[in-house]
């Protein structure tokens, strides 16, 4: 498989991915102290109801088993305990309102941090080269921004949070215990080693179940993109159903990743019971000589038995959170690994920035290569002066385009350089590099939206006149008048609604309209009719005027205006001069000539 | 929905059942064990014994509750797998015009979010419901068997989480909707975006589209914050219920205790049996906001289910016998379409009959309706009844994959899979062969090509194909078109983006290609229409010239026009 691998290898980083979590909070770390002073006063409350409830068991358990008490005696003890009641409803209700308040404050400090990294990851897979968009499918690259951030975010509001505000819990019901009989606490407390390796050994299971999980799912999501977007091809050749059985190989696949995480969980909670009941064997064993000698009362045992379900409440919380979490920081393995990846292809700190470039085009001894050890354009070396107009012409495969591609940085060149107006184009804004060079591309995408979004998306602030006229010059008025609301039309998804030929001519439309120094026609010209063809020729000749033109032409009647003819043959460059020149030299281009006379 | 799953959700529900009556027996065990150590003379060894049982029960119940949880949130990930294959195969058979009205992120979407909303309704949702429906008649009637009196103080936090309930369910629903629309907007701008990388490169709009993104991102923020915060509601209110249970239990029973009127194993035991309702409780709130969410998103997928592929064989459809000539026969008699919200016919009565073996071309401007003709033989766009004719049975009337088995079509945009080369040539084929798929791509000139390739015909094309040229890529579309040998050849402007010598070649190559199959043609190079038998010129929907290439040239019409501007053009060139 050529595609880049999606396989997860390095053990599980925790404690750098929270940090890397957390971080993310800092912009709202005022909501986040809000969320945990909440939770503070929440673990205070819980301390005093526990302390109040710890009162309540010695005040009126002890005494009510103890039988040999006067139910005087008692009746003053339960006084005593009524004035607490108010306390008790006061402390309960203020815990509720403060939980409110802590998920209210956590959520939104989850949502906007999720907000945030997605925003950040959707332009950090923006400023992934070409080539990365070559080796990873939309639908994979969707289901990280999308999918694998929710996934994440499940850590703040569900995760972090109640983790802490369990431990704190569980510290305090220990002192409580350790306080009211340390021995029988230890005995206790046996059941906590074994605890801790069933919920360490789910924790590996889980996080390898959960990776398995998001590789799969996003594989499925790609398998289902392209067959959305290849439906008819699809169903031109009748592939339907074979199709559907890769589909539903793939969704079989994510299915047993599914019920490995199913067979984890299934094992987790009987495993949590069966601990915490053998803590119960514990305590009555144990418990039981106490009493059996003197040492231990039976309200203390009580005491025991009620505070062990607020000890064991908890570590089973916990235990969830954690395994659930396996999931979020499997998805935050991949949203980090992908938001790690530097952009191959950066935009220098403070790069050239000129108002508006003169225009001037060199390649000197440009190698470039889309596969390692198959370079698509070698040792390349011309000049193109500003307001030239130059064809590079060749046979399918020349490497026309992937010159056309360099002078915009969509890939930069292995070796020699690539150079605008004498300066390297590394070392140009990469947005002001591309605002001055327009590239007119082979295949035209056109976003779901009206046209006249799609030809502002130059330049925002192109006016509604600029574009008629734009669309005018190059004949693209008439495909405008024909259809239902002009410019306003709506286009479906890749412009689907619209024939290729149409698409050329609104994307000349709208390279027109951004008034480019360098203009690049990567073999604009090639699905459209030959009367329409004529049309965009007189409009190139006006347009050329003032500007460096590239035009990549494949049909030798393309390339008339220009100035001068570059010919590609196996990526070099082999021949350059005029059409007379190069008409009497009897080379390639020659040949190519000849070929295209007899057609 | 649920019946194929109901061996699973059967034994599922068995060990539910099981679950809770092991569970019952626990405080009773636990009682016993503790009623063993109160009075003056405490038996140890009994409370040990009776300890020890209630240790084995609960790995009894452990053993069942794994059960349960294997059958049936496992036949609930079945269930899932199930609807998304459903959900795709009633995606691949929706007509082109369907699926392009859908955006790709929101179809997206609902095979990924709104599948799993409804799985979890359906499965840890159902279980947690069948969970408390079990329990609450054991552990109530045990209770009240204990202690009416403190059976009712513990059932009032009960009745008032259902008062909550009812209060956060509408609630719930309407925010959940808006979040999974909201996320679905989310999905589908990073598609569009993603797809059209190369636009956004070009015109270095990643600025804007990334405020675009961040613009959605902040809808569904506010939808999701919309939802957290009726939930944030229900939660802290299980818990106050929750410790006021608890506290009621304390203080009532403390009372009833000193009264002599209950023991403490007695008082323990019940404690156990109100605590065992507390996870039911809870999880009646997570089944609420589950089975909303499902709701919602079972209507998302319902959506695309019940919307019946408008291209479809009609029932009972039978393959047309072959004709008796053995060649295929094209015939389109006053053809009419028109695009949903087009202001006019694309098509506007075109009619033409293509006799077996023989080549039809069609040419014209940019718009004028030869795509749209073309795209209504093999029903990719479904032409109204009686219009299209293949080998004399109007289209309709063929079963689908009948119809489409009998044409190669190449089309305009030339799909190609993230498959291997070798695959995509053969794709229209049940069995690729090696051979076969050598042969077409020998017939479309592409062989030595791929054979330079690093794994030959093995080598995988990224996404797009983007790792081959444009001209390559329409050659392989064109080998994929003969693969299967097809009567019928159909031609959506093969030469769209090639160089000279190699729309040289496949003229030259396109002549053995077409001999012996019906073939249309849609060009607008004069050369590749000469190789027909007859021409059609199109101009705004409607023929506006026909007849054979070589009358047409001698006349001073349209195709002779553009066939000597052609010429022409390539003279001046070899001037």
């Amino acid at each position: 498989m050529s595609r880049d691998s999606d396989r997860m290898t390095g053990k599980a980083f925790d404690l750098a991915l929270v940090r890397r979590i957390v971080e993310l909070v800092r912009p709202y770390r005022g909501l986040f102290a809000a969320a945990v002073a909440a939770m503070l006063v929440l673990v205070v409350a819980r301390l005093l109801s526990v302390e109040v409830l710890k009162r309540l068991v010695d005040g009126v358990l002890g005494p009510a088993i103890t039988s040999g008490r006067a139910v005087d005696a008692l009746r003053e003890a339960y006084s005593g305990i009524a004035a607490h009641a108010a306390v008790i409803g006061g402390l309960l209700l203020g815990s509720a309102a403060l939980q409110v308040l802590q998920m209210r404050c956590m959520h939104r400090v989850a949502q906007r941090a999720m907000r945030d990294l997605r925003a950040r990851l959707f332009a950090h897979v923006h400023s992934q080269p070409l080539r990365f968009f070559d080796r990873n499918p939309v639908g994979r690259l969707v289901t990280r921004v999308v999918g694998d951030v929710d996934a994440m975010a499940e850590v703040l509001t569900s995760g972090l949070d109640t983790i802490c505000v369990d431990l704190f819990q569980l510290v305090l019901i220990v002192g409580w215990l350790l306080w009211v009989d340390w021995k029988l606490t230890l005995v206790v407390m046996a059941v906590l080693p074994p605890l801790w390796i069933v919920s360490k050994l789910f924790r590996d299971h889980s996080r390898r179940a959960f990776r398995e999980v998001r590789e799969k799912v996003a594989q499925l999501n790609s398998t289902l993109q392209e067959s959305v977007q290849g439906i008819r091809v699809l169903q031109a050749f009748g592939r339907e159903r074979k199709a559907a059985e890769r589909f539903r190989r793939e969704d079989r696949e994510l299915r047993d990743a599914h019920l490995s995480t199913v067979r984890s969980f299934a094992l987790l909670f009987p495993a949590m019971d069966i601990l915490s009941s053998a803590a119960r064997v514990l305590l009555l064993w144990w418990g039981g000589r106490e009493i059996a000698g003197d040492r231990l009362t039976h309200g203390e045992l009580v005491q025991f038995v009620l505070a062990m379900e607020l000890f064991f409440e908890p570590i089973r919380d916990i235990s969830e959170s954690f395994t659930t979490m396996q999931s979020s920081m499997a998805a935050a393995e991949r949203v980090f690994s992908l938001l790690d990846r530097r952009p191959e292809i950066e935009s220098p700190a403070g790069g050239l920035r000129p108002a508006r470039l003169r225009g001037e085009v060199e390649f000197r001894g440009v190698t470039f290569a889309y596969e390692e050890g198959r370079p698509a354009v070698r040792g390349v070396s011309f000049r193109v002066a500003p307001g030239e107009t130059v064809a590079l012409v060749g046979a399918t495969g020349a490497g026309k385009t992937t010159v056309a591609s360099l002078v915009t940085r969509l890939y930069d060149a292995d070796e020699g350089a690539v150079l605008v107006d004498g300066e390297d184009v590394r070392r140009f804004d990469l947005a002001a590099l591309r605002g001055g060079v327009t590239v007119v591309p082979q295949e035209v995408f056109l976003f779901a939206g009206t046209i006249e979004e799609n030809l502002r998306i130059g330049d925002p602030r192109l006016t509604r006149e600029k574009l008629l006229a734009a669309c005018a010059a190059v004949g693209a008025d008439r495909l405008l008048s024909r259809l239902p609301d002009g410019i306003d039309t709506v286009v479906a998804e890749r412009g689907a609604s619209l024939s290729t030929g149409e698409r050329q001519l609104l994307a000349m439309a709208r390279a027109l309209a951004q008034d480019p120094a360098v203009l690049v026609l990567d073999e604009a010209t090639s699905s459209v009719d030959s009367e329409t063809e004529a049309l965009v020729q007189a409009a190139i000749a006006t347009l050329q005027k003032g500007r460096t033109t590239l035009i990549v032409a494949h049909r030798l009647s393309t390339i008339r205006a220009a100035d001068r003819i570059l010919v590609f043959h196996h990526g070099e460059l082999r021949e350059q001069g005029t059409h007379a020149e190069l008409a009497a030299a009897d080379g390639i281009y020659a040949t190519l000539h000849r070929l295209q006379a007899a057609a | 929905m649920l019946r194929p799953y109901r061996v699973p959700i059967a034994i599922g529900t068995f060990s539910i059942l099981a679950t809770q009556a092991a569970q019952a027996w626990l405080p009773m065990l636990f009682r016993n064990a503790v009623a063993a150590l109160e009075g003056p003379r405490p038996d140890t060894d009994l409370a040990l014994g009776w300890s020890l049982v209630f240790l084995l029960v609960t790995a009894i119940r452990g053993a069942f509750q794994w059960t349960m949880r294997r059958t049936i949130v496992g036949a609930s990930r079945d269930l899932e797998r199930d609807l998304r294959d459903t959900l795709f195969d009633r995606v691949v058979r929706q007509s082109p015009a369907w699926v392009s009205r859908h955006h790709t992120g929101d179809l997206m979407s609902r095979f990924t979010s709104d599948v799993e909303a409804v799985r979890m309704s359906v499965g840890p949702g159902l279980m947690y419901l069948a969970n408390t429906v079990a329990v609450l008649p054991w552990a109530i009637g045990m209770m009240v068997a204990m202690s009416p009196v403190l059976a009712a103080m513990n059932l009032v936090p009960l009745a008032l989480l259902a008062a909550g309930t009812r209060w956060v369910s509408p609630r719930l629903h309407a925010a959940s909707t808006d979040a999974q629309e909201a996320q679905a907007a989310l999905s589908t701008k990073a598609q569009e975006s993603f797809a059209g990388v190369r636009v956004v490169k070009s015109f270095a709009r990643e600025e804007a589209e990334s405020a675009q993104f961040r613009e959605r991102a902040g809808r569904a923020l506010d939808a999701a914050i919309r939802t957290a915060d009726t939930q944030s509601v229900f939660y802290p209110l299980v818990g106050l219920l929750k410790w006021l249970g608890f506290v009621l239990t304390v203080f009532v029973g403390g009372r009833m205790m000193a009264r002599g009127e209950m023991t403490l194993a007695t008082f323990l035991a019940f404690h156990m049996y109100a605590t065992m309702l507390l996870w039911p409780m809870i999880s009646l709130g997570w089944v609420l906001a589950m089975w909303e969410r499902g709701k919602v998103a079972m209507g998302r997928i319902a959506a695309v289910l019940e919307s019946e592929p408008s291209i479809a064989s009609k029932p009972g459809a039978s393959r047309p016998p072959a004709p008796a000539a053995g060649g295929a026969s094209i015939e389109v008699r006053n053809l009419v379409v028109r695009h949903e919200g087009a202001a006019r016919n694309a098509v506007d009565g075109v009619s033409f009959s293509v006799p077996p073996g023989r080549t039809l071309a069609i040419t014209g401007a940019t718009g004028s309706g030869k795509s749209t003709v073309l795209a209504t033989i093999p029903r990719l766009a479904d032409p109204p009844p009686g219009t299209v004719f293949v080998d004399g049975t109007p289209v309709e009337d063929w079963p689908l994959d009948a119809l489409r088995a009998r044409m190669g079509f190449v089309p305009q945009d030339t799909f190609l899979f993230s498959e291997t080369v070798g695959e995509n040539i053969g794709l229209g084929l049940a069995e690729p062969s090696p051979e076969r798929v050598r042969a077409a791509a020998a017939a479309a000139r592409i062989d030595a090509e791929i054979a330079a390739l690093p794994q030959a015909y093995a080598t995988l094309l990224g996404e797009r194909g983007v790792n081959l040229s444009g001209g390559q890529r329409q050659r392989t579309a064109i080998a994929r078109a003969l693969v299967r040998d097809p009567a019928i050849l159909l031609l959506d402007d093969c030469l769209s983006a090639v160089d000279a010598r190699t729309e040289a070649e496949i003229l030259a190559n396109l002549r053995d290609v077409i001999r012996g199959r019906t073939t249309i043609l849609v060009t607008h190079r004069a050369a590749a229409a000469k190789l027909a038998d007859e021409v059609v010129v199109m101009d705004e929907g409607r023929i506006v010239e026909r007849g054979a290439p070589a009358a047409l040239l001698a006349g001073d019409g349209p195709f002779a026009r553009l066939a000597r501007r052609q010429t022409l053009e390539d003279r001046l060139e070899a001037a």
